[in-house]
């Protein structure tokens, strides 16, 4: 059993910890299906203390927004 | 109408190339293709040019196409050896961190307001194999909901994310090495 804050702190940390893979798995699934709380902590968490996660995670905002686009792009032949 | 049916019939190879992509079955790509135009010159009048022909012919297409995945449901989801290579083992060592991290795309617009850019990602997304460019074409294209694309190719949602996972990180890949990779640095 954890007592201290320290401990709590760390056993928090834990908890959320995800590496890049499981973070990048984690901001694609978004992209397809509601995240849980925990997953959103998690991928919050990791991309504070990452570097290379927020540029991926910048990469699928403008695939987001580039999708509908690309669609009226190709279904009209050109107009963008 | 010889104007509206010719005018029609001239965009006959580019609609084969949309169900086409879409199906990756010549049989069924012609079949939906064959219906758009049935049903298209059936009814010129539904046209009524309020937009261009070819946006009125691709929503029919989309129609058609859907048909065509609901009727071959049973057969279509099986796998090939590219839908199955584990891209994050490229991406990703053994601790799950990035082999070489992501690039910076700069500003979205600089990208989104060019007629190339899109150029571009339509070849990365024809591009895209097996079943997982299907599935990704179902999602983005056809706009079906993860559910229904399960319920048509008649695999788990699990397989459906695993896929479209993949088919996602494949796009940015490609969009890297064609588009970003070649663009003056950004900011």
């Amino acid at each position: 059993m954890v007592r201290s804050a320290a401990g709590r702190g760390l056993k928090y940390m834990k908890f959320l910890q995800r590496n890049c893979r499981q973070v990048t798995e984690l901001v694609l699934a978004g992209e397809d299906r509601r995240l849980g709380w925990v997953e959103r902590w998690a991928v919050r968490a990791h991309l504070k203390v990452c570097k290379a996660c927020p540029r991926f995670t910048r990469q699928v905002a403008l695939m987001r927004r580039a999708l509908p686009r690309w669609r009226a792009y190709r279904d009209s032949g050109g107009d963008v | 109408m010889p104007d509206f049916a010719e005018a029609v019939q001239a965009l006959r190879p580019q609609l084969l190339r949309f169900a086409h992509a879409q199906l990756r079955n010549d049989a069924w790509a012609e079949d939906a293709v064959s219906e758009t135009m049935v049903a298209a010159l059936a009814k010129p009048q539904a046209f009524a040019g309020q937009s261009q022909l070819k946006t009125w012919l691709v929503g029919i297409l989309k129609h058609k196409l859907i048909d065509q995945i609901r009727r071959h449901s049973r057969e279509v989801s099986a796998t090939t050896e590219e839908d199955r290579e584990d891209i994050d083992a490229l991406l990703f060592d053994e601790t799950g961190t990035w082999r070489e991290a992501p690039a910076e795309w700069g500003d979205p617009e600089a990208a989104l307001g060019r007629r190339e850019f899109f150029e571009v990602l339509e070849v990365c997304v024809d591009e895209l194999p097996g079943v997982q460019g299907r599935i990704f074409m179902m999602r983005a294209w056809l706009e079906l909901e993860t559910d229904e694309i399960c319920k048509e190719l008649n695999i788990t949602a699990t397989n459906a994310w695993v896929l479209l996972h993949r088919a996602r990180l494949r796009l940015q890949a490609c969009l890297q090495e064609r588009w970003f990779g070649r663009q003056p640095a950004a900011v």
